[in-house]
């Protein structure tokens, strides 16, 4: 039987060998679930049946002779992707029974490619969240320290991975949710081009920076996922038609003469110094391997912030005006007239940061306040986005840390609302400028995982996913684990 | 600064009810993040379009064609006020 | 006092798609509630907008018919409000940067004038559901089968100063956007719903007044009604030194009064901003050519035509080609009979009635231009007089088809055989000896009157067959 922590790479070699099925997969990965789950909180619903089913199928279709590199692979969905019969809820009360008559594309596609769904994530409500403090199921733990969050938004799927209950799980990245947490639970998360992965049946934060991508144990793994996640959509008017590479063939190339900039802005006063220590080692690896290290500048960094703060809330305060009570979601007690039911409906449906942020982005639109913040912005992200269309021509990718700290306590009354913002100040930049981003597995400060992030140009997955790799051909990070003893009730 | 009034009609257009318990810490930290956002009157705009997507290529169009993705059953098994075919909403008056 | 009333228009024109602008749902009117609809007009979690091509289409199509300047890159943009029958709390329209920009409409006027109307723009948007506040007692229910369907808002500057001007511009509309077969212009069934902004000045006033949106009216003949009706209570109000307060007013032909929509609510702010979900439609010259070569002739241009190259009037030219219908049975009919002044009296004068009278459309009845066209052809060629005409046409009307089968089976046909006529002329010359005499005395003044008698017996003599052109030709002669 294989071993909790093993690659998808690894698990389909072991499928296509016949030395183990799907079902006995999905059934390990289940009883994880069961054992690990009541303290991690990371997984909000695991579909045993429909999973086991799958799984018959998917090694049914193997005597057949399909031979699809994920065939009979255990997933896991962040509950952000609506899965057809399967509640949906985006961890928020307003859809905590909502059941969608349609599946996520990138739900259909890896179904497609054979995956077997085992369920669905925990995160933070609607995506809005660097912590998963904000999930109406309440908050996921770290496996690497319990009393410690995961990151956000995607913190169940990252926890989900790092605990070893699923090989990879999706995740979705606004502003750094897929990173962010990848890297506070040392697992390997990549943010895909704006445009080249679907967001149809993707729950809407901010239309302009939401992409969907993997979650995995390694960069391999990554490239694997995102060969079938990626590609055109006919229901996706933003998702690009350019030709999917196989990102999987492409993963062995040197890096040798590869011209990585670092931003001294990426290693300002925000970064906590262990986590910078960690990070510069990193990138000595890749120097070792060959690569050049180039000091580059992207002077509008922290700008990136308030500009990322502004228009995300703004695209959000529209695309939640959809959950009015009527068509589905959460409807108050006897409403008393139509005002009522919008008014109690949408407050006691939302949570708090929801409504800090819908409340925001309503004032930055409104009449009296759209050029001084929306329209600035907008113009303000031109400039970032420029910026980093200028570094990368003169160096193939960006390196960095993918986060400022490594995980931070649960409930920390200390940190602001703000405070929190700033978690994502390296991330910010790539959901601005619509560029890929990758974050691996770096070391660790004080037994808690640091997380490297690369930033390549526009559809430059392949680049991302084979300096990863070569990273991790090299490190091990990725492949410690954390200790799961006393993670049981 | 912006005061209490003010985030008050702001959520009245979002439809969301800030009670008076909490209106005087939502108003605090509604202008904290604003201070935040101040941050972008520093930067030189003149002349720069505003960027409202980062895929820089033209609308896709789709042909004129019927096709119906999900049968009104299961368009409607989430409402959670129902009849006849209709959504309910309480009686609006013209 | 004399004031002026100052009215600029806002017209919506559903476009006559398949599928809604941003789904593949049908857009055919008069379905069971919420039938027409996919997991986007419902506005589930995680659906996105893609532009149909047709709208984009259609709306180039009505740029060029008006001649406005087509926008190279337009966009999107969310309008946000709450309504049950908007469905994702905001309507996307285009705010910022219209599909049409600007042009002038050259609209006929009942008394042969041109009209020039300057439009601001036309953009394209989604229209909303519907309410239903008579199903279900105590609620209001919420059909999306309307909503996204495709709609082309047009909007003028205010430039109409009387109600028959107004008419005249939507009538225009209704015609051009009907040759386009961009939109069915049906008022009834909402295709087209026009909003009028009018406000009051003293004559000679340079300056706007304020000005009320009158909503939706939904028939030509409200139009003129409720531009009355607003303009005299706002003078109303101005003349008793009250001011006009500028908000929607709905014209409520029932008690012939209009009444303000302002709710209780919050004053909105409709917080436009682009559509993240939507890229900019970029439309290349060569696109708007190819377009504009597939345009059908427009009626302006076929006005022109008609008055110079077919010698009618204007007037006649203006109503011929208030409905593509319309001038196409007349342009069929001209090719059938060659006679292009006798089809446009016939198809206004008594298709027309006709028509008026039974309610039909051109296109509904048993008459058809080639039909027609062979009944004036049988006039100009002296088979018919005008009165026998009369009897053919009601055979077309009632469904014969074929003009020389109705004549010989009504046994209509004129004499115009000389011999057959001689001869009878002959026989009454020889049985009335007194009145020939009588004629033959009388000068030339007289003689026109006595001849009279000769034309009526010949005729009874026909069975009023014979034709009378030939017959006076004949009994002069014969007389003189």
């Amino acid at each position: 039987m294989p071993g909790q922590f093993e690659t998808i790479s690894s698990l389909a070699r072991q499928l296509a060998k016949g030395s183990v099925s799907s079902r006995e997969l999905v059934e390990d990965a289940i009883a994880r679930t069961e054992t690990f789950n009541p303290v991690l909180n990371a997984v909000i619903s695991l579909n045993k049946e429909s999973a086991l089913a799958a799984a018959d199928l998917a090694d049914q279709a193997r005597v057949d002779g399909s031979t699809s590199p994920l065939l009979g692979i255990p997933i896991l969905h962040k509950d952000i992707f609506c899965t057809r019969g399967v509640k949906t809820s985006c961890a928020s009360k307003m859809l905590a029974d909502f059941i969608p008559p349609y599946n996520a594309t990138v739900v259909d596609k890896l179904q497609e490619a054979g995956m077997v769904s085992l369920g669905k994530c925990n995160m933070d409500e609607f995506a809005m969240g660097s912590s998963n403090e904000t999930s109406f199921f309440g908050a996921v733990k770290n496996p690497w320290d319990v009393h410690r969050v995961p990151g956000g938004s995607s913190g169940g799927s990252a926890a989900a991975v790092a605990a070893g209950l699923a090989p990879m799980a999706t995740g979705t990245d606004t502003g750094g949710s897929i990173r962010q947490p990848a890297a506070l639970c040392g697992i390997t998360g990549l943010k895909p081009t704006y445009g080249r992965v679907s967001r149809y049946g993707m729950i809407a934060f901010a239309s302009s920076m939401d992409q969907a991508g993997p979650m995995a144990r390694t960069a391999e793994d990554c490239a694997l996922v995102l060969n079938a996640m990626a590609g055109h959509d006919p229901l996706d008017s933003t998702c690009s038609d350019l030709a999917v590479p196989d990102y999987s063939a492409v993963l062995d190339q040197s890096i040798k003469g590869l011209r990585v900039g670092l931003p001294k802005e990426f290693f300002s006063s925000h970064l906590n110094d262990a986590v910078a220590k960690t990070v510069t080692a990193a990138i000595k690896e890749l120097e070792a391997a060959g690569a050049k290290i180039v000091d580059v500048s992207l002077p509008s960094t922290d700008l990136g912030v308030s500009t990322y703060y502004v228009i995300a809330p703004a695209e959000a305060s529209a695309n939640l005006s959809r959950y009015d009570g009527v068509r589905y979601g959460y409807r108050c007690d006897s409403p008393s007239d139509l005002q009522d039911l919008y008014l109690r409906s949408r407050t006691e449906g939302f949570g708090e940061e929801v409504k800090r942020r819908i409340l925001i982005g309503a004032f930055t639109l409104s009449a009296a306040s759209y050029d001084q913040y929306f329209m600035k912005a907008q113009q303000v992200r031109r400039l970032i986005a420029e910026e980093y269309q200028a570094v990368l021509k003169d160096v193939d990718v960006i390196a960095g840390p993918s986060a400022p700290n490594t995980a931070f306590v649960l409930n920390d009354d200390s940190k602001s609302v703000t405070d929190m913002y700033m978690e994502d100040v390296f991330t910010i930049g790539a959901n601005l400028a619509g560029l890929p981003a990758i974050s691996v597995p770096a070391g660790f400060v004080d037994g808690l995982p640091v997380g490297m992030q690369l930033i390549g140009t526009r559809f430059g997955e392949a680049q991302l996913l084979n300096i990863a790799h070569q990273f991790q051909r090299r490190t091990d990070w990725h492949s410690l684990t954390p200790n799961l003893e006393g993670l049981t009730r | 600064m912006t005061d209490a009034a003010t985030v008050r009609d702001v959520a009245a257009l979002a439809r969301l009810t800030i009670s008076d318990q909490d209106i005087e810490n939502v108003t605090v930290e509604f202008n904290q993040t604003l201070e935040l956002f101040d941050a972008l009157g520093t930067a030189d705009t003149t002349d720069v379009s505003p960027m409202i997507n980062p895929l820089d290529t033209a609308q896709r169009l789709r042909p004129d064609n019927i096709e119906t993705l999900v049968d009104r059953e299961g368009l409607m098994q989430n409402a959670p006020a129902s009849e006849e075919d209709y959504f309910l909403v309480p009686r609006v008056l013209d | 006092m004399t004031w002026e009333k100052v009215m600029g228009l806002e017209v919506h024109l559903q476009l006559s798609t398949h599928s809604k602008i941003f789904s593949s749902s049908a857009t055919a009117f008069g379905a069971d509630p919420n039938t027409q609809t996919n997991p986007l007009d419902m506005a589930l979690p995680g659906t996105l907008p893609v532009l149909n091509h047709a709208a984009v289409s259609q709306a180039i199509v009505f740029g060029l018919g008006v001649g406005a300047e087509i926008g190279k890159v337009s966009r999107f943009d969310r309008k946000n409000y709450f309504y049950p029958d908007l469905p994702k709390g905001y309507q996307i329209s285009q705010f910022f940067e219209p599909i049409v920009k600007e042009g002038v409409f050259e609209v006929p006027l009942e008394d042969g004038s041109i009209f020039p109307v300057r439009i601001l723009r036309a953009h394209l948007e989604e229209d909303a559901g519907k309410s239903v506040h008579d199903a279900i007692p105590g609620h209001t229910g919420i059909d999306l089968n309307r909503a996204g369907t495709p709609l082309l808002e047009v909007v003028t500057e205010p430039d109409f100063r009387t109600a028959e001007q107004v008419v005249a511009y939507l009538k225009a509309l209704h015609a051009l956007v009907t040759y386009l077969g961009i939109s069915d212009g049906n008022m009834s069934e909402g295709s087209m719903r026009c909003d009028v902004n009018l406000s009051l000045r003293l004559e000679g006033e340079t300056d706007y007044g304020t000005r009320t949106e009158l909503k939706n009216i939904n028939s030509f003949r409200f139009i003129e009604r409720a531009i009355h009706v607003e303009a005299e209570r706002q003078q109303d109000l101005l003349e008793s030194g009250h001011s006009v307060i500028q908000e929607t007013r709905l014209f409520d032909p029932d008690n012939d009064e209009t009444r303000s929509m302002r709710s209780k609510e919050v004053a909105n702010d409709y917080r436009y901003f682009p559509d993240p979900d939507l890229l900019p439609i970029v439309i290349d010259d060569e696109t708007i050519e190819l377009i504009r070569d597939a345009l059908p002739e427009l009626p302006a241009v076929k006005r022109g035509r008609y008055t110079t190259e077919l010698g009618l009037s204007q007037y006649d030219a203006n109503l011929l080609t208030q409905d593509r219908a319309t001038a196409e049975f007349f342009e069929a009919c001209c090719t059938a009979s060659g006679n292009p002044k006798s089809a446009a009296n016939w198809i206004l004068g008594d298709l027309s009635a006709a028509l008026n009278k039974e309610g039909l459309a051109i296109g509904d009845c048993n008459v058809t231009p080639e039909g027609l066209g062979a009944l004036i052809t049988r006039i100009d060629d002296g088979t018919l007089s005008s009165k026998m005409a009369k009897t053919v046409f009601e055979g077309l009307w009632a469904g014969q088809p074929d003009v020389d089968r109705i004549i010989e089976d009504k046994g209509l046909k004129q004499v115009s055989d000389s011999g057959a006529l001689e001869a009878i002329v002959d026989e009454l010359i020889a049985n009335n000896p007194a009145q020939v005499d009588q004629y033959r005395a009388a000068d030339e003044g007289k003689q026109k009157k006595l001849i009279g008698f000769f034309v009526g017996q010949a005729m009874k003599a026909s069975k009023g067959q014979a034709n009378p052109q030939m017959l006076n030709q004949l009994l002069k002669q014969k007389l003189g």
